[in-house]
């Protein structure tokens, strides 16, 4: 193996240079890549949570208008003079 | 809070500052290799990356185990979600690997040699990871039958990886060993420091794909007990647990 890099010199470092710049881009855009696509689904999940939120708010002011209905007396007849 | 997503603060800020720290000591710190001189150090990316994988898939298999054991689905979320990410890593390992060859030895890939075909046949195996849980319809065999693919495969790993550390004719530099490689100890403390960075990368990306598949199956429980049965669209076929 030392033979081997031994027979092989060192790239200078304008020859070298893209070959390291190549492995850690792609490592950087593999990353960017997957934060976005982990991002985009957080906006699906907060949309859907969004909207069961205002279901549950309607929900829940419908069920305290039919209580408070309940709730009162009958409006009395009105007298006929 | 919940337990998925209990410490990811913490634990998102303790991975960026590793990785520029690893970064930092790449580019900054470490001298030039000897013989490969500044291409060596994809060394530092190239290494971590392939390290974290394959513990990534044996750990899918261990959770494998936990889930045959308790029948729990979280453990079957964890390894899915092990594999998953492992299988990710690979891919940049492979990438940063073939992009190293290409400088140092003047070839993409290099047939002949064992690691690079062992690391290959073990990606190429978890590659059907996903298309056998997509076959599965139903979810409980789905998830056992997954169970079993993670456990022998993740044994196969180790096997694997020990099969071409006793191969002799390799090009491939073999730098660590059980007695801590051959590193000088600037080279030493920037790969580790490297290796801790992708090893709480994949920590905290495992962590965050869990949280979002875990707020999903929430959503989702939470529009059925709302809505009721009938507003639910059905389930559509997944490789992903439900």
């Amino acid at each position: 193996m030392t033979v081997l890099f031994g027979l092989a010199p060192a790239l200078p470092l304008h020859a070298a240079g893209k070959y390291v710049a190549g492995a850690y881009v792609v490592f950087a855009v593999m990353l960017v890549v997957y934060v976005g696509i982990m991002t985009r689904r957080l906006r699906t999940n907060q949309r859907e949570l969004a909207e069961l939120r205002r279901l549950l708010d309607e929900r829940d002011s419908a069920a305290a208008a039919a209580h408070s209905d309940a709730s009162q007396p009958p409006n009395e007849p009105e007298q006929v003079a | 809070m919940t337990t998925h997503v209990r410490h990811l603060r913490g634990l998102t800020i303790a991975t960026a500052i590793t990785l520029l720290v690893a970064l930092a000591l790449v580019f900054f710190y470490v001298p030039f290799d000897a013989n490969q001189g500044f291409i060596q150090k994809i060394f530092y990316i190239h290494v971590p990356l392939a390290i974290v994988s394959l513990v990534g898939y044996v750990l899918g298999g261990v959770f494998a185990v936990a889930y045959l054991r308790t029948g729990e689905r979280a453990w079957d979320m964890r390894s899915y979600t092990a594999i998953h990410m492992a299988l990710i890593f690979s891919v940049a390992g492979l990438v940063s690997g073939s992009i190293w060859a290409k400088g140092s030895w003047g070839h993409w890939w290099v047939w002949s040699e064992p690691t690079l075909v062992a690391y290959l046949i073990v990606i190429l195996l978890y590659c059907t990871y996903q298309p056998l849980r997509f076959s599965i319809e139903d979810f409980e065999r789905q998830s056992r039958y997954a169970a079993v693919f993670a456990i022998v495969c993740g044994a196969f790993v180790p096997i694997n990886f020990m099969v071409v550390r006793l191969s002799v004719n390799y090009l491939h530099p073999h730098i660590l060993n059980l007695e801590g490689g051959n590193l000088p100890g600037s080279m030493k403390l920037t790969f580790y420091t490297s290796l801790l960075a992708i090893s709480l990368l994949y920590a905290t990306l495992m962590k965050y794909e869990m949280a979002a598949k875990m707020t999903r199956i929430e959503t989702r429980r939470l529009r059925r007990r709302l809505l009721g049965e009938d507003a639910m669209r059905p389930l559509g076929r997944s490789a992903a647990p439900q």
